[in-house]
This record gives C-alpha cells, sequence and structure tokens, in this order.
C-alpha cells in the first residue's frame, strides 16, 4: 500500500511537472515570471499577446492533452478489462473509426461548406461530427450485438471489426477522391493533436470527462470481478448486463470527447493501462487511477515534444505518442517477464 | 498662433523624449512592417516586389528564392499553429483558405492583421494575388506587370498536344491532369492542346488512356521528372514508347511553383513551352 501511494505521489509530480513545461515552454517566449505576471493580472508590455497564448492557446491545450490524455486511459483499461484482453483498446468497438468518417467526410466535403449547411460554426464542424460518429457507432455495436437484451462480447467485438473495416473503407473512398489539399487534412486529422483545443473546448473536456473519469473508477469492483469470467461474476450477484453497458457506454463517451477535441490519438489507450498494470497490478481500484495518471502524462509529454522539437513547426502527436511510448512498454515488458508469465 | 507654436515645440519636445527612451532604442525600425506568408507564390512574389526581408516566417511551400531559406518553417499550412505565428510576431499574416478557418479566427483575434488573399490556381488569380499584394505594400513595378501580362493576355498560337503527369511510378503511379486544372491552363495559355482535358482534376493514368491521347508532349514537374527516373523511366511506363512524344522522346519538366503558382515566374514558362511546341 505505501509501495502504491508513493507510486502515486511520483506519478503526480510528473503529471505537475509537465503541466508546468507545458504551460511554460512554447514556440512563444512567455518566461516563468511573464507566466506569473499573466496569472496575478500584473502585465504591463505586450499585455495582450502574452495574455492570448497563455489563456487562449496554452492553457485549453496543455489541460485538454491531460484530459484526453487520461480518458483515453481509463477507457482502454476498462476495455481491457471488459474483454479480458490485453490488447483491447478504446477503438476496438469502432468509436474512433466512427468518429473519424464524419470528420473524413466534413474535411471532404470542406469545413466551411458543411458549417453552412448543417448551421453549425466552422470551429465545431469537427468536433460535433466526430463525436456524433463515436456516439452513433457506439451505439450501432451495441445494438447489434444484443441477444436476449444481453450484450454478447464475442459478437460485440466483431461487430467493432465490421465498423472498422467498413468504416474504414468509406474513409479509403474520400481520400481516393479528395484534392490535394482535403488529402492533407484528412492525413493531419487523423494523426491527432492537441492544438486545436480552444477554451470552450477545454469545458467541455472538463465536463464530460471528469464525470466519466469518476464514473468508470466506480466501476472498479464489478471490473475486478468481470476480469474472472462470466460465470463467476454473475455467481457473484454483479448485474452483467447493466455493467457492461455502463462501462461501454461510458468508455465511449471517454474517446468521443477525446477523438471530437484531438481527433484519432492513438497508442495511449493501449500503452497507458499496460504500464499501470505492471506497476500496480490487476486490481482496478489501483489501476485505474494509474493508468489515469500514466495517460494524463504521456498525452502531456508527448504534447511538449510534439510542439518544441521542430518549433515552431508542430509534428502530429500521434507520431510521439507512439515514439515515446512504444520504447517505455517494451522495456517495461522486458523487465517484468517473469512477474507476467507467473501471472498467466 | 503662439498657441499652435507652443503645441507645436510641445509635440517636438514629447517625440524627441520617445525617440530617446529605452523602448524605442529597442524596437530597430517601427515603421517596417513584419510580415508571415503561407503561400509559396505569394511569398515569391514578396521577394520580387522587395519586401523578402521582411518576411519572419513561411510555410514549407514557400521554398523560392533561395534567400528565403534563412526564413524561419512553420510547417505545412495545414499544420501551422497559432502560437507559432504569434511568436514570430508579425503585423501581417498572408494566407490563402488553405489555412484552416479556425485558426485565420485565432490569428484574428489575436489582434494580428490577416490578409486573406485568392489562392493563384488560375491565370485569374495569380493577377488578382499580384494587384492585391502590391496594392497592400504600395509596390507595383512596372518589370513585374510586364513579368504578369501574359497570363490576361490572348492564348499564344498553336496546336501541338500536350499531357501533364504528376507522381512517380515509385509512389502509387502516375496521376495525369485534365482540365480545370493549373497545369491545364498553362499548356492552354502556351498554345498547347490537352488531350485529357475532357475530364476535371487528375486521374490516374493507364496505358490505354495514355495511348488513345497519343501526346506529342509530356510535361511533368522538376522533382517529379526526375523521381521518375528521366526520360528512361518515363520510356518505361507501358504504352508511352507507342505515343508521338516517346517517341521524339519529347519531355519536358519545369520547376513546379513557377509552373503551377501563377507567379512571377510563370509567363517565361509559357513562353518556353510554346517554342518548345513550335520546335
Amino acid at each position: 500500500m505505501k509501495n502504491a501511494q508513493l507510486g502515486y505521489g511520483l506519478l503526480g509530480a510528473a503529471l505537475l511537472a509537465f503541466v508546468f513545461l507545458g504551460l511554460t515552454t512554447g514556440a512563444y517566449d512567455i518566461g516563468f515570471t511573464d507566466v506569473l505576471k499573466v496569472l496575478t493580472g500584473d502585465e504591463s508590455e505586450d499585455r495582450s499577446t502574452h495574455h492570448y497564448v497563455f489563456h487562449h492557446l496554452r492553457v485549453p491545450r496543455t489541460l485538454g492533452a491531460v484530459m484526453v490524455g487520461a480518458l483515453l486511459a481509463a477507457a482502454g483499461a476498462a476495455m481491457q478489462g471488459l474483454f479480458r484482453n490485453p490488447l483491447a483498446d478504446p477503438g476496438l468497438i469502432g468509436v474512433s473509426t466512427g468518429a473519424a468518417l464524419l470528420a473524413v467526410t466534413a474535411l471532404f466535403f470542406g469545413l466551411s461548406q458543411v458549417s453552412a449547411t448543417i448551421g453549425i460554426p466552422v470551429e465545431y464542424v469537427l468536433p460535433f461530427l466526430a463525436f456524433l460518429g463515436a456516439m452513433l457507432a457506439a451505439l450501432l455495436a451495441l445494438r447489434l450485438s444484443l441477444v436476449h437484451g444481453r450484450t454478447v462480447l464475442s459478437v460485440l467485438l466483431l461487430i467493432g471489426i465490421c465498423i472498422q473495416f467498413f468504416g474504414g473503407a468509406v474513409t479509403s473512398i474520400f481520400v481516393y477522391a479528395s484534392d490535394d489539399e482535403s488529402l492533407r487534412s484528412i492525413t493531419f486529422w487523423t494523426m491527432g493533436g492537441f492544438a486545436g483545443i480552444r477554451r470552450d473546448m477545454l469545458f467541455l473536456l472538463l465536463f464530460t470527462g471528469l464525470p466519466v473519469l469518476f464514473l468508470l473508477w466506480r466501476n472498479h469492483r464489478e471490473m475486478d470481478i468481470m476480469t474472472l469470467g462470466e460465470t463467476e461474476a454473475e455467481a457473484t450477484g454483479v448485474n452483467l448486463k447493466k455493467t457492461r453497458n455502463r462501462i461501454i457506454v461510458l468508455s465511449a463517451l471517454a474517446v468521443g470527447v477525446s477523438v471530437a477535441t484531438s481527433g484519432v490519438v492513438g497508442f495511449i489507450g493501449l500503452a497507458a493501462p499496460h504500464m499501470a498494470r505492471l506497476a500496480f497490478g490487476q486490481r482496478h481500484s489501483r489501476l485505474l487511477p494509474a493508468a489515469i495518471l500514466i495517460g494524463a502524462i504521456l498525452a502531456a509529454a508527448s504534447d511538449l515534444a510534439a510542439r518544441t522539437l521542430l518549433a515552431p513547426q508542430e509534428i502530429p502527436v500521434g507520431i510521439i505518442t507512439a515514439v515515446i511510448g512504444t520504447p517505455i512498454i517494451v522495456s517495461l515488458l522486458l523487465r517484468m517477464r517473469g512477474k507476467l508469465a507467473t501471472q498467466t | 498662433m503662439v498657441k499652435s507654436r507652443s503645441f507645436g515645440i510641445l509635440l517636438f519636445g514629447t517625440l524627441l523624449l520617445n525617440a530617446c527612451s529605452p523602448q524605442a532604442v529597442e524596437r530597430e525600425e517601427p515603421s517596417v512592417l513584419r510580415i508571415a506568408s503561407f503561400h509559396g507564390t505569394a511569398t515569391e512574389l514578396l521577394f520580387a516586389l522587395g519586401l523578402g526581408d521582411q518576411l519572419v516566417l513561411r510555410d514549407v511551400t514557400s521554398s523560392f528564392p533561395a534567400d528565403v531559406a534563412a526564413v524561419p518553417v512553420a510547417g505545412h499550412v495545414g499544420q501551422i499553429t497559432v502560437e507559432a505565428v504569434l511568436a514570430a510576431q508579425p503585423d501581417v499574416v498572408i494566407c490563402t483558405t488553405a489555412l484552416p478557418e479556425p485558426v485565420r479566427n485565432s490569428i484574428a483575434q489575436s489582434g494580428v492583421e490577416l490578409l486573406l488573399v485568392p489562392s493563384p490556381d488560375s491565370p485569374e488569380f495569380g493577377v488578382q494575388l499580384y494587384q492585391t499584394l502590391a496594392a497592400q505594400f504600395n509596390t507595383a513595378t512596372d518589370r513585374l506587370s510586364e513579368a504578369y501580362r501574359c497570363l490576361s493576355e490572348p492564348t499564344l498560337a498553336g496546336t501541338s498536344s500536350a499531357i501533364f503527369l504528376y507522381g512517380s511510378s515509385a509512389t502509387s503511379g502516375y496521376l495525369v491532369s485534365g482540365s480545370g486544372t493549373a497545369v491545364h491552363e498553362v499548356i492552354r495559355l502556351a498554345g498547347g492542346i490537352n488531350p485529357t482535358g475532357h475530364f476535371d482534376g487528375f486521374k490516374p493514368l493507364t496505358p490505354e488512356a495514355l495511348l488513345a491521347a497519343d501526346p506529342e508532349f509530356v510535361i511533368m514537374f522538376d522533382h517529379s521528372f526526375e523521381a521518375a527516373g528521366g526520360a528512361d523511366g518515363l520510356l518505361a511506363i507501358p504504352g508511352m514508347r507507342e505515343t508521338r512524344a516517346g517517341k521524339q522522346r519529347n519531355f519536358l519538366h519545369f520547376p513546379g511553383q513557377a509552373m503551377n503558382g501563377f507567379g512571377p515566374r510563370t509567363c517565361a514558362i509559357i513562353r518556353e513551352l510554346n517554342q518548345a511546341f513550335a520546335r
């Protein structure tokens, strides 16, 4: 227990450090003292630009990245527990594909055009459609996998894969028919990024994300029991039908708001829960908070690297998450091989 | 009279004090506009208009003239972030609608002037871009007006048939230009006929379509021509040897930005192409 507390303490400190670095580092030079001035309201020179960069760009993207990382990691941990499969990631039931499909459709027809057609300000077209696509895909997968009012996991998995293939094919049609500009927009969107998170989107992330994280954590006991298998879980009195649907809907919501605000950010949802499991064990009461912290750290660190390594250019964050994440998880796996072998 | 004189002395004194204050010393030349340009042709034009040394940020397509290499790159226009733009402290940002609207809105909100220019993907828009920038910076020159003249003049004479190919066999094959593209317009202005002009935009090239088109000339961008492996590489395209262009090895290639961008160099290419057709 003491070790776990120390672990959380270290993760929390690392997260704070990356958030601090994220807020004080970037292409635009705002030093630590300037940040303090902005925060305390004492800004004499260059007031408007400092203020604008800090409040409208840095805070939303840094805290937004933290929230997206946390949500993807929590959804990943929940899905891995639900499917009892270490390869499960939040995109497994086609949520990201659904989001990508509608987002790519909008990018293909042009955001301004779509904005005029559906009557939504152009800034909100992508987030709105991505979220809508994610939810529609999740509902479709859930609905089609119902047998006598109960979600059958194997069917859900296959439906999810079908949605991924079908969505992928339709996306490819748009890519094939795209002109140069929309092709690049589509490519960049599918690589993910936190640059587009504005203040209003941060509020959306916080208001949706925090309750989702809390509700997922509240199901930790059920998730533990479900990892034992269906029959064993039912023997303990867990209402499998309701619990499953609840976890799936919460995970879909988590991925939906993430994709809506930052595109498809890969790897965090898969890697963070594994890292957490290796260090904190299988119990979801510990695993979920650890995964959330690790996901948040991975996202904040990746965002920092994405916007500083080649500044003023920005590297798509999906590239960074995979490049940073893969060596970490491989080295952890190599170190913990023995422990894992005894667990399985 | 006395009142206005004392006001004048006061104003002069204030200006003098301001000029000597440390703040004024820090800012080198406050009247010189700092410009960010996110379109290759616009950037090329800025240099042609003598404003190159005021450029503080550019996109990846802004690669001509060579002097532009000293200016920091903000990335591809679809990936440019507001913070990167503000970090360069530009007074004015020149962009087309290719810069995503949310980014444009944020830049405008931050108080930087945004100059939205037409994308020069047709001769008319090329001329419009020149006129917009020349008017904005009050720097039109006779030399440049001359360089742009052919874009608004009647088409040069000729009947040669020429197709434009893009891409290379190393990637996903070649695309051939139909109508409604910049290169189609360049072929037309140079007095050529595009035998694949019956469709819109670019389409993958098939051997049968190549044989049906039977062009006298094949035109490419320099980098595509190189990537294709030069004339020998093009002759390896199925069907190419049977065309008139293949038999004569009539393969022409030009710098992409100059040919495609309807900028200060495009008319020279149109003339060169017309002469090649005539030969």
